[in-house]
């Protein structure tokens, strides 16, 4: 009786053995974690995309998408490892680094920036010096408002002559639509849409053509995190690019899949307008290798006028800031 | 029951709900025909009419998000009086203990809590963790602070009666000072469910991607204000439903105690 109920327990743990490692796949995906720079958005299209179309899972990649509250919180998240890697402006993620955060920008998404200052067309601001005696909202905490500070800078304005109103971008469209005041620092498409759906146009002084072109939203991550595990980072990035490729290629149905995963994302015709006018053309810049990949000079500009900005860039300057070992072999083509 | 006086002298009884929905339907009015005559537009203030049909066609989604904000709210509340109670017995128990950490606790009363958000966030992340720990610190103060001053309205020559009859520390707190205290803690627990919702949705607006304040962000990101206002209204609605349910229990618990 004693063997019997010995091989019966036996043939019991040999069989969950066996049902156990049957039903793990052959190769357990990795867990990541990726925090995005704001809700999701035209800005981390490519990443739902891409999650969408499977790169992640065919990369091995368990991905889970959080949603940021703006780059400055993402990269402080990614700096204090909370999370694997972060979707943040490149100038918020190199401020941090230059305080002695081991950060590093892995591939950047969005080449250069289209940031600047959004007036009215009956009453445009064409030249940083209009900005004096004007009254101008910037959103506090904003990732521009280096850039903005910067451009003052090398146009000579005199900040004191600027009135700065602190509004978040969103708050202060009804504020220009009503002229209370007369410009907002944001992207085109955060302001312009929204008055073009009232009926109201508007113009865009862009801060990269009056000496504030700056690398924009990028892949980040800890130092340490790529160096644990570079085989990961190599496939999270490639799978990445691959999706902001297919963004480029079929717009209308990344943000198909963009509304399905999040129904309360902005409505599908100002998405569209959004991604095609203004974002799609930013993923490569003249010169630029593909997507993931900016040239050299535009780093080489990022790195001065973060520079003047920050006062130092701490260890190494700018080089030390971004890395291109992460990036894939074969980048994906410019659109 | 509101008494409404007659111009003959007799007085009606007017349900106090009766009441309050009867001025919630005046403001709602003033507010539509504001809209309407002044002509403004939905993007500076949306009329009722629309932010309702905006509820409507979404009920799933607002039912999640106000469901997640009062776990917020209830699992905040229920850490921050968990800390509080104790300490507030100790506190009022203990003068030298009181003296020592009163400081430290109006200190950190004072410390405006939205600063210390994006630290937390940074060592917790997005999430319930950081957001009802943030609920939580907003409950504790008005909680200790009634349980001390319940505690210390106790006459003194109760303890020495129930001392007299030989009760040990324990049979005096469950018959002295709990029952003692219970009115001072129940007015605490009010004031500080009111507060809970507030920061509960305050804290999902920068430190969660759930609840109303999560919908209110997304607003802001849509430059949606219907939504944004759709929102603030239901936050106010579940803080009129809580604060009624906990006036509820307090009516309750007390009347068991008297009895």
């Amino acid at each position: 009786m004693r063997k019997l109920l010995q091989s019966y327990a036996m043939t019991t743990m040999v069989t969950a053995l066996l049902a156990a490692l049957g039903s793990m796949p052959a190769g357990a995906a990795e867990k990541m974690k990726v925090t995005l720079n704001w809700l999701p958005d035209n800005g981390s299209i490519g990443i739902i995309y891409a999650d969408a179309l499977g790169y992640y899972k065919d990369a091995g990649i368990d991905l889970d998408i959080e949603p940021g509250k703006g780059s400055g919180a993402t990269s402080q998240l990614v700096a204090g490892g909370s999370t694997d890697v972060g979707l943040a402006s490149a100038s918020s993620a190199i401020g941090i680094a230059s305080k002695g955060a081991p950060l590093k920008v892995i591939a950047p998404i969005y080449q250069v920036v289209d940031w600047g200052i959004t007036s009215l067309k009956d009453t445009p601001i064409t030249k940083p010096k209009d900005l004096e005696g004007k009254t101008i909202a910037l959103a506090p905490g904003a990732a521009d408002i280096p850039l903005f500070d910067t451009m003052l800078k090398l146009n000579g304005v005199d900040k004191s002559k600027v009135n700065i109103q602190m509004v978040s971008g969103a708050g202060g469209v009804p504020l220009l639509a009503e002229k209370q005041i007369d410009g907002i620092s944001a992207a085109p498409g955060d302001v312009m849409i929204p008055l073009a759906t009232k009926g109201i146009e508007a113009k865009q002084m862009f801060y990269k053509d009056w000496g504030a072109p700056l690398v924009g939203i990028s892949l980040i991550a800890r130092a340490d995190k790529l160096e644990q595990n570079p085989e990961l980072y190599k496939k999270f990035v490639d799978a990445t690019l691959k999706g902001y490729s297919e963004v480029a290629k079929h717009p209308s149905a990344a943000v198909d899949a963009l509304r399905e995963r999040y129904p309360d994302a902005a409505p599908k015709e100002e998405l569209m307008e959004e991604l095609t006018k203004f974002d799609i053309p930013l993923f490569c810049t003249a010169g630029a290798p593909g997507i993931g990949a900016v040239p050299a000079a535009t780093w080489t500009t990022t790195g001065e006028i973060l520079t003047a900005t920050f006062g130092s860039l701490g260890d190494g300057g700018i080089a030390a800031k971004h890395t291109e070992s992460y990036l894939p072999a074969q980048l994906p083509a410019c659109p | 029951m509101d008494e409404l006086a007659s111009p003959r002298g007799l007085r009606l009884r007017a349900p106090r709900s009766l009441v309050t929905g009867l001025w919630l339907l005046v403001l709602v009015a003033v507010w539509a025909v504001a809209v309407r005559v002044l002509k403004i537009s939905e993007f500076i203030l949306p009329s009722p009419g629309s932010v309702l049909e905006w509820i409507a066609t979404r009920p799933g989604y607002f039912l999640t998000a106000t469901l997640s904000t009062l776990r917020l709210t209830l699992v905040g509340f229920g850490v921050g009086i968990a800390v509080a109670i104790p300490v507030g017995f100790a506190l009022a128990k203990i003068r030298w203990l009181e003296r020592a950490l009163y400081p430290l606790i109006v200190f950190l009363q004072t410390m405006p809590l939205i600063t210390i958000v994006p630290v937390l966030v940074i060592w917790l992340g997005y999430g319930l963790t950081t957001t009802s720990i943030l609920v939580a610190f907003s409950v504790f103060f008005p909680v200790s602070v009634n349980t001390i001053l319940g505690v210390r309205s106790i006459p003194h020559n109760l303890f020495f009666v129930t001392r007299t009859m030989g009760a040990g520390p324990i049979q005096t707190f469950q018959y002295i000072d709990w029952p003692m205290a219970l009115p001072y803690l129940m007015s605490g627990f009010r004031i500080s469910l009111a507060v809970a919702i507030v920061v509960a949705v305050v804290s999902e607006f920068i430190a969660s991607n759930d609840g109303l304040g999560y919908v209110a962000l997304r607003g802001v990101r849509n430059r949606d204000t219907v939504q944004i206002v759709a929102a603030v209204l239901i936050a106010a609605a579940l803080g009129v439903i809580i604060n009624s349910a906990a006036q509820y229990i307090e009516q309750m618990i007390l009347k068991k105690y008297r009895e």
